[in-house]
């Protein structure tokens, strides 16, 4: 195909006998801001290192703008492709300028002098990542976001078409790692540069990338756009371990939720229905989830935080429009869930006109044990939900806790 | 003017200074007007007269000592810029030219010459030089071989197989001179490094080829550059690192291995003039070449013309360079805030 900058094609690389790269086919089109994901070990960096000749393949072939990379020298190379590696130590005193200058290395006369042409495109690459105040400072006296800059200036007094960038902030701190990822996009929106970018972070990785290519152990699994990519099943198999995938409305992007990589919980015969809405019950539920607890929820209206949190995990629930009166289909759900539950929990949610039919619900339930969890001026039916709470205060069966502690500690009594 | 222009010409200025000034030293008392007539009337055009200097004079002048000057400084350029490109290339601050196994060749080769008596010569150079030199471009190659995997040479390995290789020659040079007492003295003071005796016939000899060498190594003064920064950086930055390893690697050895056969080992030039040079000029190789060769020129024909003057027996230069360079070296490192490599 014609606007692939970067073609590969079964792609294998090899670690003395082992397989680390098993079959790879990519694609790239010039202008795109592509990002390779994975766990660690599934091959992402030696994929870098295929393309940039750092490595010899062990089969397969990578054409670069459709020429096959053995036959373009390693200086034409350096012309297409700038590198910001993951980490740059120098043991030399070397000034920023000179680091950044050496990128002009591939244009360099050999016998002669640097051109007035090369200075003006090295201070143009400082300039662009707002390097050109430390042009005469001692390199090893940078912070580690300041060096990565400059590495990166290096990479763009190259001239590129192309920008590799493998971990480049995996150990910056969240400011340094924006402001990179943030030159990084406009680079690719205005210069029209092809960005390829392994990143540990996905958060980053799906708010900036056109493209996510996702790796397992020395394979593609799946590549496309971060909506496409990022869904639970996928990344949790491959990362092996518990999430939640949500979108993360302010950014317009989809945004991970680590949870949990130890299942360390037998499973706990117990059911636990949930009264909650509009984030009370996030935390409990994504805690006792973890703890192996079977648990429903109800009921709760379209969009409510509480409820994408159900549909994430998998967990019963009974949804209701908003702004709604319950059904009496839904009614009669949610009573089926609360009758097969051994414990019923309320959260600290507010009580309407909307929900208080969740709790009209469970008034007269005397056999099994509700936990109540305290909240201030919670009551927005005239005092009617007080009144129901302090008769259930006073049954054996109901414990009436003050903070979320005391909840889960009762919770296995 | 710029600094760098000034001090490449001052530093040819002493270079010429002292190629004349040390041709005049020497037993035979030849006033320094006569001595440098008898060089500037080879220069066509100046119709300098030289009838009134006795002939004996112009021969000692012209096929003696100046000839020898221009062999030590040929020697001393060559080991340091050798000494540059092995430390470039291994990023290695005491590498020396003879780090992998020129010298331990060489002398291996040299002693089989010298004991097997055979006195033919070929091209101005004797048997024992051209063994000399056969047997350390033979160890180069196979220290390089052994530390080959597959087309990388990674150079930590090539080090270390220089290492091995190097005490394993020694041991049977030894050996040769345990056996043939005769000779011991002559090895040793071959193996010390020795300008006594060279003249026009050597330095044409290895002279084009020397040269031609040093080019060749100039040609990559860049990619020396960028090596500094890693073999990987030296790869994104368009550098064909195994390559450019190679013909460096090869080149320094076998331009070394010309300057030994001619000159036995002669030690602390290409350690020391490199560093002293870093110094003064900094790193970048497109000048640390350069003034490396000058600078290694002049120290090495001021060796030698005190080898042969300062006492009544000549003293190999080896053991001069020794003296002075490590002293002096030690001085440039205190007196030095800057970390030179």
């Amino acid at each position: 195909m014609d606007d692939n900058i970067i073609e590969i094609r079964n792609m294998k690389i090899k670690y003395g006998d082992f397989e680390v790269v098993k079959g790879v086919d990519i694609n790239i089109k010039k202008g795109e801001f592509v990002s390779i994901i994975g766990p660690n070990g599934s091959g992402k960096s030696t994929i870098l290192k295929g393309i940039n000749k750092n490595i010899d393949l062990s089969s397969g072939e990578v054409f670069i703008k459709g020429k096959n990379l053995n036959s373009i020298s390693f200086k034409d190379k350096a012309k297409i492709i700038g590198f910001v590696p993951q980490e740059f130590n120098v043991t030399f005193d070397f000034t920023v300028y000179d680091i950044v200058s050496m990128g002009r290395n591939p244009y360099a006369k050999r016998f002669g002098k640097n051109e007035n042409k090369d200075k003006l495109i090295i201070e143009d690459a400082l300039k662009k990542t707002n390097t050109f105040k430390y042009k005469d400072k001692n390199f090893n006296n940078l912070s580690g976001g300041e060096k990565q800059r400059v590495v990166t200036a290096r990479a763009l007094a190259q001239e590129p078409e192309i920008l590799i960038l493998d971990e480049a902030t995996s150990n910056l701190d969240i400011h340094h790692q924006l402001d990179i990822l943030e030159l990084l996009h406009w680079l690719n929106r205005e210069e029209g540069l092809t960005v390829v970018s392994v990143m540990h972070d996905l958060n980053m990785a799906s708010r900036f990338s056109d493209k996510l290519i996702l790796l397992d152990k020395g394979f593609v699994v799946v590549e496309g756009s971060p909506e496409e990519v990022l869904k639970e099943d996928i990344i949790k198999k491959v990362y092996n371990m518990e999430m939640i995938i949500r979108d993360n409305k302010i950014l317009s992007a989809k945004e991970i939720v680590p949870l949990r990589v130890r299942k360390s919980h037998e499973d706990k015969n117990i059911k636990v229905h949930i009264i909650c809405g509009g984030g009370t019950g996030e935390y409990i539920i994504q805690k006792l989830y973890s703890e192996r607890y079977h648990i429903s929820a109800g009921i709760l209206n379209e969009g409510d935080t509480d409820l994408e949190l159900c549909k994430n995990l998998g967990i019963n629930f009974v949804e209701e429009h908003p702004f709604s009166t319950f059904s009496v289909e839904n009614i009669a759900k949610c009573k089926e869930y609360i009758n097969e539950s051994n414990v019923i929990i309320i959260t600290d949610v507010a009580i309407g006109w909307g929900n208080f039919e969740n709790i009209k619900m469970i008034k007269d339930i005397t056999n099994k044990h509700i936990i109540i969890l305290h909240s201030k001026d919670r009551d927005f039916v005239n005092g009617e939900y007080e009144n129901i709470i302090n008769d259930l205060k006073t049954l054996e069966n109901v414990s009436y806790v003050m903070n979320l502690k005391e909840l889960f500690e009762r919770i296995d009594k | 003017m710029k600094k760098k222009n000034l001090i490449y010409i001052i530093a040819i200025i002493i270079l010429f200074m002292v190629l004349i000034i040390c041709s005049c030293i020497g037993t035979a008392n030849i006033s320094y007007m006569d001595a440098i007539k008898i060089i500037l009337k080879k220069i066509p055009f100046l119709n300098i007269d030289t009838s009134s200097i006795p002939n004996s004079s112009q021969t000692i002048i012209w096929q003696i000592r100046f000839p020898r000057v221009l062999v030590g400084a040929l020697v001393g350029g060559t080991l340091s810029v050798s000494g540059v490109t092995y430390q470039g290339l291994l990023k290695n601050p005491m590498a020396d030219p003879y780090v992998i196994g020129v010298s331990s060749g060489a002398a291996l080769g040299a002693s089989i010459g010298i004991v097997s008596k055979i006195s033919f010569s070929l091209l101005g150079l004797s048997f024992t030089s051209i063994m000399a030199f056969i047997f350390a471009v033979a160890v180069v190659l196979t220290v390089y071989n052994i530390a080959r995997v597959g087309k990388k040479v990674p150079m930590t390995t090539l080090l270390l197989s220089g290492m091995a290789i190097g005490q394993f020659l020694t041991a049977l040079t030894s050996l040769i001179m345990i056996f043939s007492n005769k000779d011991m003295q002559r090895i040793m003071l071959w193996t010390m490094g020795s300008l006594s005796g060279k003249g026009w016939e050597q330095f044409i000899a290895v002279a084009p080829y020397i040269l031609a060498g040093i080019l060749v190594i100039y040609y990559f003064a860049n990619d020396l550059n960028i090596f500094l920064l890693g073999e990987d950086t030296a790869n994104n930055l368009g550098v064909n690192v195994e390559k450019t390893k190679k013909i460096l690697l090869i080149v320094s050895a076998v331009v070394t291995a010309l300057a030994v056969s001619v000159s036995g080992i002669i030690g602390f030039v290409g350690l020391v003039i490199p560093h002293i040079v870093r110094i003064a000029i900094g790193p970048n190789h497109k000048t640390l070449i350069p003034m490396s060769f000058i600078a290694g020129a002049i120290l090495m024909v001021i060796c030698d013309t005190l080898s042969r003057s300062v006492m009544s027996q000549e003293i190999p230069v080896g053991i001069i360079t020794a003296i002075l360079g490590g002293p002096f070296f030690v001085y440039l490192l205190r007196n030095n805030k800057k970390q030179a490599f």
